[in-house]
């Protein structure tokens, strides 16, 4: 078996082992098998953050060369965030392999960082202007649509 | 005042002393650093040496840490004699300190620098467990040869106390954790390893002999097994004698199994090589674990599962444990004694007293186990070429067990009575939430296996709950279906099954009936069905009814509204078609829900646009104006309302009104776009009646609608200084652009353009108004859609001066990127507008996006940078056009300061993130013919050494544009950056 399946096999077993509450995240299916280079995965807002309450859809497509590469974590629908890509990309150092990506960061290590990123947002490197800049020169209306995302998208 | 250099070794145990205790932060690191200059000292050994005969414990550790400092720095560079010398000082300690039963801290240490001992001196340290035995037993001077002793390994061992040989366990332990540090090191280390299989036997004679012993022997003679075997699994696949060795330990270690005292240990260490290390057991080993659950493990599981409050001591992660281990022989061989020991127990598990999360810890760690297994047994069903190998008995068994698995976990599912969850606090709830959890995604695995038999089963649950109205059992159920039902959905034929539930008169129809009291969570799961079932609904009209009924009445219960309007919605968009009959109901259902108490916003919003979604079904146009104007009427009232609130000084709730109203808007315009998946006839311009195509805008009914949706932009007259406003009125207009067929949101153009037109730089959210009007040259771009050059060229106007009244990019970055974004938009349509401009506004607007490229905000300089790679593109030479004769000439008079700009980026200015978007207009600029010329004095001003610049040039203008230059620039960056 290749690296990169080894890996995600080990991924998925550690993941059912112990995983954050509220976060979910399995190989999508492709007909009756599992395609363990494509994750679905749900992230849920932090507790005592605007982004409480909601759960949002993250799908995570993993490339041949992981973990040497990272994977591309993209929010589905694409998310109102200012560091996230119109195509619902996440704009993250931890995913960039020429920044801080490595190959021991682990599945539960990413999405956890990408909850984090929802309330801690960096403003150095904007990925959408819509967010960004509601976020930039009226924060109480990016809350407010913050809010909105909350309520279609709620936790179970 | 800082710390003085000690003076002698008193002065330095003085200092250790002070190190250790709470003080002042700084003077502790003036100490530290005056003790790290000690130990990277010539004098280090002697001193280590020293400080090892001290009263004091923490001077003797830093004794013993100082060892591992001289020997970390310079054990690689000692003479033998030298190295011979410190091993003879560090034995002679160990054995002192031992005997003087010295603290763990201490001895420990010693141990460890021992290791380093080992590890970084270059001159073989022979046997080093058996020197440090016979140290013991014959005393750590006597020793010359420890190879030519021929007394055994167990009978030096006989005379040892307790203290020696567990010390000598921390010893061994620590040898192999520190190795198997250096497992992929390389050649380096071969010889280290090799000395490892040397030790083996000693080390098994030793854990042998310490597991028989008395007080904390076999505890650590169990740890240090298990870092052996941790050592073992990656080093020796290819050295059967040396792992056959250890191997030989387990009967003594599962002996520990049955001890009172080491029985919590020994379990911890057969669960973790169990779980990673399988291959290290044999069929034998197998066979005695399976015996030992039978007796002792087992009875006592059961015992616990029985009882409240009886602990399971470990037990139950063994089984499982144990269980994935003989996985296969589970599967396939059922009646095996492993499996014949094991299956009861896992099954056992999932019905012990309580509640998950609360009492019941087991029943969700079991479900790990029970996901390996299905996937297991699906794996093997599938990899099955002949059918009629499913029907072989290990299957029909696994069948049995998986159904049963499935009837207990939903048992499980139960969500527990007030009287319980009162006392449950967040762990509690996060435990049976988790559980659920768990529990859904087992399912959805498990249904890939059973198929219909599983789907049946749970309904007729259900069903049976439903009829006894036992409410618990059937939100188990239903929360069950939930789990499987994208699986289920795939296959029609299973829509029969599903028809017992969701037929008139059923399940909804129940829920509908809010005199009865039901839980709420079963309502609530109960809502959550109709959104998994969706396509069913879509497939079965006729269970629509009860469930959109439910659906409104549940609006008017708080902790449902959300849910239900988001299901409404859902299920009206889905199935539109089926319920064209219904609307004039659901709009009568709507009035009732907007004077009711739990009526707010988000409800309002998502219920007019189902509503909306099935008049968008109707057919031919006209038939949809008397429902719009029914909603309409709605909106209009709320924008009136606001208007009224304005005007009584309620600004507040006045907004609030306001907005609600525009998003409900646009929440119709939405629901009435054309759905995807119609098919359009590209044939039918000549069948359709040219009166319907332009029913909209040219019959006077048509018109009415668009001049009363038109009309509710009324509002920011009274509130367009309200960026909230502003964006929901663009999102209102926005809903008409995605359609390619005449609609009642498809406005004419001239809307956007005036909206656009009454909006100044402090218009709050004039980002959205520009977006706006940048997707409406999208719009009128596209080939199959007409030209509007007069409203681009209103839109130019319009945004130039609102550029121009910036006057840097940086008064306001978001209005600046918007509009360079609407002229990027005009490539390559609409160039000729940018083209009729005036020089001067050219000139202005020009500089402004070069001043765009040079600011620090990074969103106006990516949409500058486009739209330079746009103009350059136009200009090239390839280009025949009056258009690209134009652009060439105002290259030509900006191709110096643009290069200049580029330059500045890639040499160090931009950021990393952005080379990509800097690399794209200068791959454009090298295709053009005086580029050289103009990169060329701009990069002699860089400060890099000449042939660096000059291979970048040549590298660039060579590429011709090619992909690679982004990574020329992304090398000459990364040196200009000196990083």
């Amino acid at each position: 078996m290749s690296l990169c399946m080894n890996r995600l096999q080990e991924e998925r077993k550690q993941w059912r082992k112990d995983h954050p509450f509220g976060f979910v995240a399995k190989p999508m299916k492709s007909g009756a098998a599992l395609d363990l280079k494509r994750w679905e995965c749900m992230i849920p807002g932090r507790d005592k953050t605007i982004w409480e309450g909601a759960l949002l859809k993250l799908e995570m497509q993993f490339p041949d060369e992981y973990p040497t590469k990272p994977p591309k974590c993209k929010f589905t629908p694409p998310l109102f965030h200012p560091n996230v890509y119109p195509s619902g990309t996440v704009c993250l150092s931890i995913l960039n392999e020429e920044e801080a990506w490595k190959p021991a960061i682990t599945i539960k290590q990413i999405l956890l960082g990408i909850q984090m990123l929802l309330d801690e947002v960096n403003p150095d490197s904007p990925a959408q202007a819509d967010a960004y800049n509601l976020f930039r020169k009226d924060r109480q209306a990016y809350e407010r649509k913050v809010k909105a995302i909350v309520k279609e998208n709620p936790a179970p | 005042m800082a710390v003085a250099p000690p003076q002698s070794v008193a002065e330095v145990a003085s200092l250790v002393k002070r190190l250790y205790q709470p003080g002042n932060a700084t003077i502790i690191v003036q100490i530290q650093d005056q003790l790290q200059l000690l130990q990277r000292s010539g004098e280090g050994w002697q001193l280590a040496d020293a400080l090892l005969g001290d009263n004091d414990i923490n001077v003797r550790f830093f004794g013993a840490l100082t060892f591992t400092v001289k020997l970390n720095n310079d054990g690689a560079s000692l003479d033998e004699a030298t190295s011979q010398h410190i091993l003879q000082r560090l034995v002679s300690w160990f054995v002192r300190l031992v005997n003087a039963t010295d603290k763990p801290l201490v001895i420990r240490k010693l141990c460890s620098t021992l290791v380093t001992f080992f590890t970084r001196v270059p001159f073989a340290w022979k046997r080093p467990l058996l020197h440090l035995i016979c140290a013991f037993s014959v005393g750590p001077e006597t020793l010359e040869d420890v190879e030519a002793i021929t007394t055994s390994t167990e009978e030096l061992l006989q005379g040892l106390s307790t203290h020696q040989y567990v010390a000598l366990l921390w010893f061994t332990a620590s040898l192999a954790d520190e190795l198997t540090k250096m497992e992929y090191s390389g050649p380096k280390h071969a010889r280290l390893h090799v000395q490892m299989e040397g030790e083996i036997g000693d080390a098994v004679a030793l854990m042998r002999f310490a597991m028989s012993g008395q007080s904390n022997g076999p505890s650590v003679a169990l740890h240090c097994f298990s870092t052996w075997a941790t050592y073992a699994q990656p080093m020796w696949p290819g050295k059967p004698d040396a792992l056959a060795c250890l191997q030989g330990l387990l009967p003594d270690a599962m002996n520990l199994l049955m001890s009172e005292k080491s029985e919590g240990d020994a379990l911890t260490v057969f669960i973790d090589l169990l779980e990673s290390y399988t291959s290290f057991f044999d069929a034998q080993n197998l066979d005695r674990l399976a015996q030992f659950l039978g007796e002792v493990e087992g009875p006592r599981l059961q015992t616990h599962l029985a009882e409240e409050g009886a602990s399971h001591h470990g037990a139950g992660p063994f089984v499982i444990a144990y269980g994935i281990a003989v996985l296969q022989d589970i599967i396939e061989r059922p009646d095996h004694p492993r499996s014949q020991v094991t299956m009861p127990l896992l099954l056992s598990m999932l019905r012990g007293f309580g509640y998950p999360g609360d009492d019941d810890e087991l029943s969700g760690l079991t479900i790990e186990f029970w996901n390996t297994y299905t996937e297991t047994v699906t794996d093997l069903c599938f990899s099955e070429e002949d059918p009629s190998e499913l029907n072989t008995p290990w299957v029909i068994h696994a069948r049995q067990v998986s159904h049963e698995v499935v009837d207990s976990l939903w048992k499980k599912l139960y969500t527990p009575p007030g009287s319980i969850t009162k006392d449950w606090g967040d762990s509690e709830k996060e435990g049976f939430a988790t559980f659920r959890a768990d529990t859904t995604d087992l399912f959805s695995s498990m249904y890939v296996f059973l198929r219909e038999d599983m789907l049946t089963r749970l309904i007729n649950l259900a069903v049976e709950a439903l009829r006894e109205k036992s409410w618990r059992a059937l939100e188990a159920s239903i929360f069950s279906l939930n789990a499987i039902a994208d699986n289920v959905l795939e296959d029609q034929s299973s829509d029969r099954h599903l028809t017992s539930l969701f037929q008139s008169g059923g399940l909804y129809h129940e829920m509908g009936d809010f005199t009865q009291k039901i839980p709420v969570q079963v309502r609530k799961t109960a809502i959550d069905m109709i959104g998994n079932y969706g396509a069913y609904m879509e497939r079965h009209a006729e269970a629509l009814p009860d469930a959109l009924r439910f659906l409104f009445a549940s609006l008017a219960t708080p902790s449902f509204t959300t849910a239900s309007a988001k299901s409404i919605s859902s299920l009206c968009y889905t199935c539109r078609h089926s319920l064209t009959g219904e609307l004039d109901g659901f709009l009568a259902q709507y009035q009732n829900y907007l004077v009711s108490p739990t009526c707010e916003p988000y409800g309002k919003e998502k219920v007019i646009g189902a509503i909306a979604a099935i008049a968008q079904a109707l057919s031919p146009e006209s038939t949809k104006v008397r429902p719009l104007a029914a909603m309409l009427d709605n909106v209009e009232k709320d924008i009136a309302y606001a208007k009224e609130q304005m005007a009584g000084g309620d600004a507040e709730m006045g907004q609030i009104t306001g907005v609600a109203a525009l998003q409900c808007l646009a929440s119709i315009g939405r629901a009435l776009q054309v759905p995807d998946d119609v098919p359009i006839n590209l044939y039918d311009d000549d069948d359709t009646p040219a009166g319907q195509r332009n029913f909209w805008q040219t019959t006077e009914e048509g018109q009415s609608i668009q001049q009363r949706i038109i009309g509710c932009f009324s509002i920011l007259e009274v509130l367009g200084n309200d960026g909230e406003v502003v964006d929901a009125a663009c999102e209102v207009i926005r809903t008409g652009f995605t359609e390619t067929v005449p609609g009642p949101f498809v406005l004419p153009p001239s809307v956007t353009v005036s909206f656009l037109q009454q909006c100044t730089i402090s218009t709050p959210q004039v980002e959205a108004v520009l977006h706006t009007a940048d997707l409406l040259i999208v719009q009128h771009s596209r080939s199959d859609s007409i030209r509007i050059p007069s409203e681009i060229t209103a839109v130019f106007n319009h945004t130039v001066g609102l550029l121009l009244s910036l006057g840097q990019p940086s008064t306001d970055p978001g209005i600046a990127q918007s509009g360079i974004d609407i002229l990027v938009r005009l490539f390559p349509t609409y160039v000729a507008v940018l083209l009729s401009a005036t020089e001067d506004i050219l000139t202005q607007i020009l500089n402004f996006t070069l001043l765009a490229i040079e600011a620090a905000e990074p969103l106006p300089k990516r949409s500058a940078l486009e739209f330079w790679s746009r103009l350059l593109r136009t200009a090239s030479p390839t280009n025949a056009s009056d258009e690209a004769t134009m652009c060439s000439r105002i290259v030509d008079a900006f191709g110096q300061a643009v290069a200049s700009s580029f330059i500045r980026q890639v040499s160090g200015q931009a950021n990393r993130s952005e080379l990509d978007y800097v690399s794209a207009p200068l791959r454009v600029l090298v295709t053009l013919p005086r580029s050289k010329q103009w990169l060329e004095a701009p990069l002699w001003a860089v400060a890099q050494p000449d042939e660096v610049k000059n291979r970048f040039l040549l590298q660039v203008v060579g590429l011709r544009g090619g992909v690679k230059t982004r990574d020329v620039v992304r090398e000459f960056w990364v040196g200009c950056r000196g990083l």
